[in-house]
C-alpha cells in the first residue's frame, strides 16, 4: 500500500512536467505541425487532442511492455508498427466523441501516427520506466498537447470571426488558419510558461539559500 | 573635486542617432512630392504610424523599466517606413496594426533595438499582408481626379499598379521612362525612383548605409529578371519594369542596408543582397502577391548570421593575419 | 583598408613655446654621473653605459638596455627613433626632436652602433620636421607617422607587413643615451606635456622624473572646473586622484579634463567600424557577440592576447560601447581556457 502511494506521489511531477513545465510543444518543440496548421477552431483541437491521448497512452503503455523485448534498432520501427495499428481505433473513436473531426483534420490527423511527442517518449522513455510512470508521463504530455491545442485554437478562431473579446477585438479575417498565426501564438505562449519557469527557478534558489546560508 | 574616469575620453560625432537621422530625413523627403499633389493625407498616414511606434517603444520601456530617451528616434523610422510601403488611401488603422506587429512582435521581444534579427518593418508589412491583402494592395489611379479628407475615406478610383498587371502576365501601359517620375499607382513612398536614388546615394556617400547589398540585390533581381521575364519582351523591358515596378527599389536602399540585420562581413553581405533580390523575383513568379520584396528580405535576415559563419569558416577561422 | 581612426590633432598650441624648465623639487637625489664614453667605444660598452645609467624608453616603459639587447639577435636590422607622439594633444618628444635634433641623431648613431643595426630612419611627425634637422645629417632618412591614431603601432604593423625587421626607439631616449655616453648623465629627465581643456596654457615641460604629478601641473594653470586628470594620453591614460603621483620616464603627458562627454550605450549595430579601426586585427563586435553567450567559443576570440587597448574601437562606435573592457574579459576567459588545458 505504502508503495503504490509512493508511486503516485512520484508521478505526479511527471505528470506536472508534461502538462506545463516542460510542455512538449511550447519548451521542448516537438510535434507543433499539428497545432499550427490545424488547430484554428476548437473542434479540430478537440479531434487532435482525443487521437493524441489514445495513441500516446496506448502505444507507451504497449511499449513499456514490449520494448525491452526486442533489439534497440528495432524499437522505432516497432513504435511506428504500433502506432499505424492503433491509429484506426483512435481515428474510430476521435470520430465518435466529435463528429467528422477527422475529415477536418485532413493530412494532419494521418500524420499522427509519427507525431515526434508520441514517438520520442514510446520509443526512449516507454521502455525504460515503470508502468505507472510512462502512463502519468503519457497523459502529462496529451494534457500538454491538449491545453496548447486548445488555447492556441481558441484565440485563433476568435480572430477568424471576431468575438470581441477586450484583448482580441479584431478580425484578422482568413490569415488566422494561416500557420504564420499559429506559430506567432506559439512562440509568445512558450514565452509566458517559459517565465513561470524562470519564477520558479528563481523561487527555488532563494529557498535553497534560505536552507544553506 | 578629482574624480576617477574611464577611457576613452573621446568619442567620435558619427553616432547611432547621426545615421538614424539621416535615414530618417531621407524618408521624409519621399513624402514631399505626395503631399504637395494630394494634401497632406500623407503626412496623416505617416504621423499616425510613427505615433504608434513611439508608443509602443514607451510602452516597453516602461515595462522594461529603462528610461526613455529623446534621442532614440528609430521606432519613427519603423513607422515611416511601413507608411511608405502602403498605399496613401488605405484606412488609418491599417498602418498602426503594422507598426504595433512590427515593434511589438519584431523588435521589442527580441531585446529592442539592435537585437532584432528580423526587419520590423518587413515584418510588419508582411503581417498586414497576410491578413488584408486587398487592403494592401488597392490603389488609387493618380491620374483621375481624387480627393482625400485628412482623416476617414476619400473619394478615388481603383486601378491595379504595374505590378499587378505583370503578375497576370501583361505589360504594363505605363513606359518604363515615365515610371521614373513615379506618376503611377503604387505604394505611397516606393514610386518616387528619382527620389530613392537620390536619397540612395546621399546615404551611401555619409557612410550612413554600405551599397554593397543593395547593389547586389539589385543586380541578382535584374539577372532573375532578364533570364525569366514574366511578360513577352525584350530581357532590357522586362528589367526596367522589374525594377521599377512594387517595392524592390525601396526595400533595396532602405531595408536591405538596416546594418543591424544584415551580416557583419563584406562577403556575407553581397551574398545577402543577391539572395534578397534572386528571392523577389522568386516571389513575384510564384507567390500569391504582387509583390515579394518584403517577404524575402525576412527570407534573408533568417540566413543571415549563417551567411557571417560561412565566412569566417572560408577564411580559416583564424580572422586576419595578425603581427609579432 | 586605412586602419586606426582619424583623429583632430591639437599638437600646435603645446609647440608653440619652447620647453619650460620645472625645478626639481629638493627632496630628489642629485643626478648621478658617470666618465664620458670615447667617441669609438664599442657596442658592449654603449650597452653597458645604458644599463647603468637606467635609461626607460618612453615607447613602452621598457629599459632601453634590454631593448638594445633583443635587437642584437635581429639581422639586418633597420632601428627606427619614434620622434612624434600618437597622442592627438602630445608633443613633448616632438619637440625635443624640434629642440635639439642633433642630440637625437647621436643618440640614434649610438644605439644603431650598440646593436649592429645596418640602417637608421627617423620618424617624425610630418615632413616639416626636416627643417629641424641639422645641415650637416641631411641624409638621414625620415619617416612620416601618418594622422591616423594609434600612428607608432600603425607604423610598425607596416613594416611588420613590408617583411622587413625594424626595431623602434623612442626619441627621448635617443637623447637621454646621447648624454649618458657623452657627458656621462644617468637618465634624469624627461618632458612631459600638459594639456587638455582643464588647462588654460598647453606646455611641455622638462621635469626631474620623480616630480610629483601637481608641481608639473601647475604649470598648466588649472582651470577651477578641473575634475578628471588623465596620465600618459589624452584617449586612453589613466586617470589618477592623487596628485602627488612621481612622474616616471614613460610619462608622455598629464591631461586635464573639465568633463567628459557622456556616452549612452545602445547595443551594437553591426556597422563594423571597430574592425576596421582595430590596428591589431581584432574583431570586437565578434567579441561582444560570443561573451553574450553562456559558453564563448575561444576560438572565435581572435588576436585578443594582442590588444594594446589603444581606445580606437571604442572611439569609432557609434552605439558608444566599450569595446576594450569587452576585449579585456574574452582575454580572460581565452587565457582561462588555456590554462585548464582545452
Amino acid at each position: 500500500m505504502k508503495n503504490k502511494r509512493l508511486f503516485l506521489r512520484a508521478a505526479v511531477p511527471i505528470f506536472l512536467n508534461g502538462l506545463l513545465f516542460r510542455n512538449p510543444v511550447l519548451i521542448r518543440a516537438l510535434g507543433m505541425y499539428p497545432i499550427v496548421a490545424a488547430a484554428w477552431n476548437t473542434k479540430n483541437a478537440a479531434g487532435l487532442s482525443i487521437l493524441f491521448l489514445a495513441l500516446s497512452l496506448s502505444s507507451s503503455l504497449l511499449l513499456c511492455l514490449t520494448g525491452m523485448l526486442v533489439p534497440r534498432w528495432f524499437r522505432p520501427g516497432l513504435v511506428l508498427l504500433v502506432s499505424a495499428a492503433l491509429y484506426v481505433p483512435a481515428g474510430a473513436l476521435a470520430d465518435w466523441l466529435v463528429p467528422n473531426s477527422i475529415s477536418n483534420l485532413g493530412m494532419a490527423a494521418g500524420l499522427m501516427i509519427c507525431n515526434s511527442v508520441i514517438f520520442s517518449h514510446a520509443e526512449e522513455y516507454a521502455p525504460e520506466h515503470v508502468a505507472v510512470a510512462v502512463a502519468a508521463d503519457a497523459l502529462g504530455c496529451s494534457a500538454g498537447f491538449a491545453l496548447t491545442a486548445f488555447l492556441v485554437a481558441s484565440v485563433r478562431s476568435a480572430w477568424l470571426n471576431g468575438f470581441h473579446l477586450p484583448f482580441v477585438g479584431f478580425v484578422m479575417g482568413r490569415a488566422s488558419d494561416f500557420p504564420f498565426a499559429g506559430f506567432l501564438l506559439l512562440g509568445f505562449l512558450a514565452a509566458l510558461v517559459q517565465w513561470m519557469n524562470h519564477l520558479r527557478a528563481r523561487r527555488g534558489a532563494e529557498r535553497s539559500k534560505r536552507r544553506m546560508p | 573635486m578629482l574624480k576617477n574616469a574611464v577611457p576613452p575620453y573621446l568619442k567620435s560625432e558619427f553616432t547611432v542617432f547621426s545615421m538614424t537621422r539621416s535615414t530618417l530625413l531621407a524618408q521624409l523627403s519621399l513624402l514631399v512630392v505626395p503631399i504637395l499633389y494630394y494634401g497632406f493625407r500623407p503626412l496623416v498616414v505617416a504621423g499616425a504610424s510613427m505615433l504608434t511606434a513611439v508608443a509602443c517603444h514607451v510602452l516597453f520601456c516602461l515595462i522594461r523599466g529603462k528610461n526613455i530617451s529623446i534621442t532614440e528616434i528609430s521606432p519613427l523610422v519603423t513607422g515611416l517606413m511601413i507608411a511608405l510601403l502602403l498605399p496613401m488611401n488605405v484606412p488609418l488603422w491599417l498602418p498602426c496594426i503594422a507598426t504595433a506587429f512590427a515593434m511589438l512582435v519584431a523588435r521589442e521581444p527580441f531585446g529592442g533595438f539592435g537585437r532584432n534579427p528580423f526587419n520590423p518593418a518587413a515584418a510588419g508589412l508582411v503581417f498586414v499582408t497576410l491578413c488584408w491583402p486587398r487592403l494592401v494592395f488597392s490603389y488609387f489611379d493618380p491620374s483621375r481626379a481624387s480627393s482625400f479628407p485628412l482623416l476617414g475615406a476619400g473619394t478615388y478610383s481603383m486601378v491595379s499598379s504595374p505590378s499587378q498587371v505583370l503578375k497576370q502576365g501583361f505589360k504594363p501601359d505605363i513606359l518604363p521612362r515615365e515610371m521614373l517620375w513615379g506618376n503611377f499607382a503604387g505604394p505611397l513612398g516606393t514610386t518616387g525612383i528619382l527620389i530613392i536614388g537620390a536619397c540612395g546615394i546621399l546615404l551611401f556617400l555619409t557612410r550612413a548605409a554600405k551599397p554593397e547589398a543593395t547593389l547586389c540585390f539589385l543586380g541578382a533581381a535584374a539577372l532573375a529578371a532578364a533570364l525569366f521575364p514574366r511578360i513577352l519582351c525584350s530581357p532590357l523591358t522586362s528589367v526596367k519594369y522589374e525594377l521599377l515596378s512594387g517595392s524592390l527599389f525601396f526595400c533595396s536602399v532602405f531595408l536591405v542596408t538596416d546594418p543591424v540585420t544584415s551580416p557583419r562581413t563584406l562577403p556575407a553581405r553581397c551574398l545577402y543582397g543577391a539572395f534578397a533580390g534572386a528571392m523577389t523575383m522568386v516571389f513575384r513568379w510564384l507567390g500569391t502577391y504582387e509583390q515579394g520584396a518584403c517577404f524575402a528580405l525576412l527570407l534573408a535576415n533568417a540566413a543571415a548570421p549563417l551567411m557571417d559563419s560561412a565566412v569566417f569558416r572560408l577564411r580559416g577561422w583564424e580572422g586576419k593575419p595578425n603581427e609579432e | 583598408m586605412p586602419r586606426g581612426v582619424k583623429l583632430d590633432l591639437e599638437k600646435e598650441p603645446s609647440l608653440k613655446e619652447q620647453v619650460i624648465t620645472i625645478p626639481a623639487p629638493k627632496t630628489l637625489p642629485a643626478p648621478k654621473m658617470f666618465a664620458s664614453l670615447r667617441k669609438k667605444a664599442a657596442a658592449a660598452k654603449v650597452l653597458e653605459r645604458a644599463r647603468i645609467a637606467e635609461i626607460v624608453d618612453e615607447l613602452d616603459g621598457e629599459p632601453l638596455y634590454k631593448k638594445l639587447k633583443r635587437f642584437v639577435s635581429a639581422d639586418a636590422l633597420t632601428l627606427v627613433a619614434v620622434c612624434f607622439d600618437e597622442d592627438p594633444m602630445t608633443s613633448a618628444t616632438q619637440a625635443v626632436f624640434r629642440e635639439n635634433a642633433a642630440k637625437v641623431l647621436a643618440g640614434l648613431d649610438a644605439a644603431a652602433h650598440a646593436c649592429r643595426a645596418v640602417s637608421k630612419k627617423i620618424a617624425a611627425a610630418s615632413r616639416e620636421e626636416f627643417r629641424y634637422v641639422p645641415k650637416n645629417r641631411a641624409g638621414v632618412e625620415l619617416l612620416t607617422a601618418g594622422d591616423r591614431y594609434p600612428a607608432a603601432v600603425l607604423l610598425r604593423r607596416k613594416w611588420m607587413e613590408k617583411g622587413k625587421s625594424a626595431g623602434f626607439i623612442g626619441g627621448q631616449a635617443c637623447a637621454a643615451l646621447a648624454d649618458a655616453v657623452t657627458r656621462g648623465l644617468a637618465q634624469n629627465e624627461t618632458v612631459v606635456t600638459v594639456a587638455g581643456n582643464g588647462a588654460s596654457r598647453w606646455v611641455n615641460c622638462r621635469v626631474r622624473i620623480g616630480t610629483p604629478v601637481r608641481d608639473v601641473l601647475a604649470a598648466g594653470k588649472l582651470l577651477p572646473e578641473t575634475s578628471v586628470v588623465a596620465v600618459g594620453s589624452s584617449v586612453n591614460g589613466r586617470s589618477i586622484t592623487n596628485l602627488s603621483e612621481p612622474v616616471t620616464a614613460a610619462t608622455r603627458c598629464i591631461i586635464a579634463m573639465k568633463g567628459l562627454p557622456r556616452r549612452k550605450t545602445l547595443p551594437c549595430v553591426g556597422c563594423g567600424r571597430c574592425e576596421r579601426a582595430c590596428p591589431r586585427g581584432i574583431i570586437p563586435w565578434m567579441i561582444l557577440q560570443q561573451l553574450e553567450l553562456e559558453e564563448p567559443n575561444p576560438f572565435r576570440l581572435f588576436n585578443v592576447e594582442h590588444c594594446i587597448q589603444c581606445e580606437s574601437c571604442s572611439i569609432v562606435c557609434p552605439s558608444g560601447i566599450h569595446l576594450v573592457d569587452a576585449v579585456r574579459r574574452a582575454e580572460k576567459i581565452k587565457e582561462g581556457r588555456e590554462n585548464k588545458g582545452c
